[in-house]
């Protein structure tokens, strides 16, 4: 049975544990409080020291305490035990592993004769500390008084202490074991911040590296296919249009590449107002004109009464020109494109319709991948001129406008039919604008604009 | 501004804790990113606030903050600026 007195110290002690903010540094206070606690008892001890030991039962930290008249000192302790002689003493060395304390008639067997206090110490209590089901260290007591003079209600007390400090001792090897894990997971996640700005860095330098060669080779090659003082044999003009495709397919391919880039690093800006697609859709229609009577296609607008969206115009007309420049690409001379609208009250939905080659049903699924155009053969990339990044950007960019966007077709030769929604400005949307905007201050980028 | 700037960076790495723990920094009074008043000696808030970082993340934090602070370290002069983010 723990005395009261005994009981109120304990208590006293796990509180100091529990109140620990920097459990790291626990044990520098826990262990002279212990002694402190132990003599408020009435016991008599000089000394207390909690030695902790790995697995391979190589020390790995000590804290050691001494009485110097009314006051407790923490004292280095470094080099105070010494433990071959404790080993020796087998059966007492066995009870200690087993869980049970020892009370040790001879100090000398665990201490070092140049301790100063040796010759007054009568006894060594050494009792186990047990963390995970093993003995992970010792609390050693020493005292002027024998082994005879040692209380069964002090072992009891030194017992339950020592169950305490276990208790502590979890703890620290807890936070310990947290904390390393946070920093490696910090060291990590600090590499790939770095990769990526040496990512974004590189795809920035290489694209305005490759930009300005490559448009020079675009006019070059244009200049030799279109410059009527110049004759050119058919061949020649095969290959000068071969030339000039890649080229453009090239140039953009590092457009697209610089826009994900600049999206995914979350640089692009958000700033969403109320419009009228269908403003928007007209100016569209009017851009591509002139390329899309080059190639005989009509381009139309099936104009009907439409709330206003809520939505940045700019990212807005990004997606648009990709889906009507696809559809110029795909859609064979005398083909047309329609785009119409429809809304539920909710969303305005933009319909781009053409009567293009038309996707496989199968296919459907992959076209808003990076690089997930259907056919990826050299002749099909370079004849369209395309990246297989364009529907990956719109994908997106309707994410990060709160729309959706998806595609239709009724199979190959069939056209098809890219559509996107987008919220309208109703007065709860309009509410909560700030959900729908992503401002960056002076780390947005702008994006780098679709050609047709 | 030097602790924006490092907030920000750590912001980067780890997300919205940078800013909870940015609120702990005695001296300091964050509402968000782009809102922070030193409130006291800035040489004293700055090393409070790396070691606030450093006291969780280890000694990587610290070569983050010093890394952040060089875009703005011309606008201190070398008397000003704490030990923890000299290199």
């Amino acid at each position: 049975m723990v005395h009261s007195d005994k009981l109120a110290a304990l208590l006293r002690l796990q509180q100091l544990v529990l109140d620990s903010e920097d459990i790291s540094a626990l044990f520098t206070t826990l262990v002279p409080q212990i002694l402190t606690e132990i003599l408020s008892t009435g016991s008599d001890y000089e000394f207390l020291s909690v030695v902790f030991v790995d697995p391979s039962n190589q020390l790995r930290k000590s804290h050691f305490a001494e009485k110097e008249g009314n006051r407790i000192e923490p004292v280095n302790a470094s080099n105070i035990f010494s433990f071959e002689g404790l080993f020796q003493e087998k059966t007492e060395w066995v009870n200690v592993l087993q869980g049970h304390i020892a009370v040790l008639p001879n100090a000398s067997l665990i201490i070092k004769p140049n301790y100063d206090r040796l010759p007054i110490l009568h006894s060594v209590t050494v009792c186990p500390i047990r963390f995970v089901k093993r003995v992970s260290g010792i609390m050693i007591l020493g005292s002027s008084r024998s082994p005879e003079q040692v209380t069964i209600d002090e072992l009891e007390l030194l017992q339950l202490i020592s169950y305490l400090i276990g208790m502590a001792f979890r703890l620290e090897d807890t936070q310990t074991s947290i904390t390393s894990t946070t920093q490696q997971i910090y060291k990590m996640n600090a590499q790939l911040h770095q990769l990526d700005k040496l990512k974004d860095d590189f795809v920035s330098v290489a694209s305005h590296e490759l930009r300005t060669p490559l448009t020079a080779i675009r006019s070059y090659a244009w200049m030799a296919l279109n410059r009527s003082d110049v004759i050119i044999t058919e061949k020649m003009k095969r290959y000068l249009g071969r030339t000039l495709i890649s080229t453009e397919r090239l140039i953009n391919l590092v457009n697209d590449m610089l826009n994900i880039s600049r999206i995914e690093s979350g640089h692009v800006e958000i700033l969403p107002q109320q419009f009228d697609m269908r403003d928007l859709i007209k100016d569209i229609i009017i851009e591509v004109e002139a390329k899309a009577k080059e190639r005989g296609i009509l381009v139309s607008m099936i104009d009907t009464p439409l709330p206003k969206v809520f939505a940045d115009p700019e990212k807005v007309r990004q997606i648009v020109m990709n889906l009507v420049g696809n559809a110029l690409k795909f859609t064979p001379p005398s083909g047309a494109i329609a785009i119409s609208f429809f809304t539920d009250g909710k969303t305005v939905d933009t319909a781009i319709k053409d009567s293009g080659v038309g996707i496989s049903p199968d296919d459907l699924v992959r076209l808003f991948k990076k690089f997930g155009r259907l056919d990826n053969s050299y002749i099909s990339s370079a004849t369209s001129g395309g990246t297989g990044l364009g529907l990956y950007i719109c994908k997106t960019l309707i994410d990060l406008l709160h729309g959706r966007i998806w595609a239709r077709s009724e199979g190959v030769g069939k056209g098809s039919s890219f559509d996107f929604s987008l919220p309208i400005a109703t007065p709860d949307v309009l509410a909560n604008a700030e959900k729908y905007t992503i401002k960056l201050g002076g780390n947005a980028k702008v994006l780098e604009p679709v050609v047709v | 501004m030097a602790a924006q700037r490092i907030i920000k960076e750590q912001q980067a790495i780890i997300g919205p804790i940078a800013l909870m723990q940015a609120q702990k920094v005695q001296g300091l009074q964050v509402s968000t990113v782009d809102d922070i008043k030193i409130v006291g000696a800035g040489k004293d808030v700055l090393t409070n606030l790396v070691n606030q970082y450093a006291k969780l993340f280890g000694q990587t934090s610290i070569e983050v903050c010093r890394e952040a602070f060089q875009s703005v370290s011309d606008q201190f002069k070398p008397a000003d600026i704490p030990e923890i983010l000299k290199n």
